[in-house]
């Protein structure tokens, strides 16, 4: 698993410029992976982060996500002491979008909104490799409802998805864990 | 500049956060701090911003020091006279402490980014309480977020910083953080949005800064100023004091309480942004 180093910037991370900065390094390291792979955001040894820091660099990754950027590999955030967590938390809460993260044990959680997406992140992590049909079944949902979640679940960047074609013919995507450990 | 023009006297206790200061002018040949008794960090940084400014159009005021020698020292141990000329003497001598954050100028956000790594140890060890250096820097990052960016002029942003026992101006224990620019200021700033360009009171935007998702870009953002407050609520009792333009925003904060807010319409405009913040030091 690639990692990228927050901290090699500063202790403390407070402006948006920095954050524009820190993201467009981020997306170059992106850039180099190949689909499937998951690249880790490592905010061991940084003690804060401002809110504009946190949606410039963080919230825009996930936006872009959601808009199909590097949507085919993965994206989690690590390492965050409790104040960089909180203040990630209410960016992204803040915009009604989510991130993948692992917790001080490494476990993968979401942080941010919405609330269903805990939920679909276990979901998920049991599949591993599926299709929105998969997560409906799974979830009890309808298929629309399973597209509408997984596509804020890519744009977290737990899931990476790639489009496949069904034996029917057709267009579909199928899902892919990428958080490491459970990949 | 017209020699005949009266100086612009800046005297007494915090003269310019206290609003004392009442000149024709901010462009006057004489600054006059002869008989300034007690600064602020807000006063210091205002100072430097009104002199910058000056300076930047070739019209530098010359300057008449405090007559007060532990006045002098103070600002001398606080760096004005990095950026004001004059005879101020080596410092020392000051009863106060020496600021934590000695007058700096900000030319970008990037520079002030390169600052953390030295601001964040000072920070923590003399403020000494972790929530309230989280807190105290996150709040001067918003701001010189705003000020460098959206406040962005060739005067740059002065900010400085100091821990204050209370004994001079009786209030509790604080953490006092003084930011100006020089830049157009926030009104005209959120003007640019078609949304508030007819808004024609300065105080009024003033006091719609501090609300979600409310800028002058096109961007979806607005949050500086929102987070600003909420840190200094819950670190009150704060006291929060924008001054832009025409208007004048002093909120008093306090966790679990309604704040308190005073709007007032300045007869002469400053030029730019200038903010002072007071949190408590428990």
């Amino acid at each position: 698993m690639a990692r990228y180093e927050v901290s090699k910037w500063s202790v403390f991370l407070a402006t948006r410029e920095r954050g524009r900065r820190v993201r467009e390094e981020i997306e170059q390291q992106l850039a180099l992976l190949a689909p499937g792979q998951n690249l880790a955001i490592s905010f061991t040894g940084v003690e804060g982060i401002t809110v504009s820091f946190g949606d410039e660099c963080v919230a825009k990754l996930i936006v872009a996500r959601l808009a199909g950027d590097f949507d085919d590999r993965g994206l989690v955030i690590e390492g965050m002491n409790i104040d960089v967590r909180e203040t990630l938390e209410a960016v992204l809460s803040r915009r009604k979008i989510a991130a993948a993260v692992l917790n001080a044990k490494g476990e993968p959680e979401i942080l941010g909104e919405p609330g269903w997406m805990h939920e679909t992140l276990t979901a998920a992590l049991e599949l591993r490799s599926f299709r929105a049909s998969d997560l409906a079944a799974r979830l009890h949902i309808t298929p629309q409802a399973a597209n509408n979640r997984l596509k804020s679940l890519v744009g977290s960047g737990a899931v990476a998805r790639e489009r496949i074609v069904p034996e029917g013919g057709g267009k579909e995507f199928g899902y892919e864990i990428v958080i490491p450990q459970y990949a | 500049m017209n020699d005949s023009m009266p100086p612009l006297v800046i005297a007494g206790n915090a003269p310019i956060l206290s609003g004392a200061v009442n000149p024709s002018s901010w462009d006057l040949p004489v600054l006059d701090l002869t008989e300034v008794t007690w600064v602020t960090p807000f006063d210091v940084a205002a100072l430097a911003a009104v002199w910058l400014r000056l300076e930047a159009q070739e019209k530098s005021p010359s300057v008449a020091l405090p007559r007060d020698s532990t006045v002098r020292a103070y600002l001398v141990d606080m760096g004005l006279p990095s950026f004001l000329p004059g005879d101020w003497g080596d410092g020392g001598g000051c009863a106060v402490e020496p600021p934590w954050l000695r007058l700096t100028r900000v030319k970008s956000p990037d520079a002030w980014d390169d600052l953390q790594s030295e601001l964040w140890p000072v920070a923590r060890d003399t403020l000494g309480d972790y929530d309230l250096t989280q807190r105290t820097l996150e709040i001067l990052g918003e701001l010189v977020d705003n000020a460098t960016t959206h406040g962005r002029s060739t005067v740059g942003t002065f900010v400085c910083a100091q821990t204050y026992t209370g004994t001079t101006s009786g209030l509790p224990p604080g953490v006092w953080l003084g930011i100006a620019d020089g830049g157009v200021g926030i009104p005209a700033h959120l003007r640019r949005n078609p949304k508030y360009s007819t808004i024609a009171r300065d105080e009024e935007l003033i006091g719609m800064a501090r609300r979600e998702w409310v800028t002058g870009t096109t961007d979806r953002r607005g949050w500086g100023l929102v987070e600003v407050f909420e840190n200094a609520t819950a670190a009150g009792p704060s006291q929060v004091v924008i001054r832009s333009g025409r208007g004048q925003g002093d909120f008093r904060l306090r966790p679990d309480a309604r704040s308190s807010t005073r709007f007032t319409r300045l007869d002469l405009p400053v030029p730019g942004t200038w903010i002072h913040v007071r949190v408590m030091r428990r």
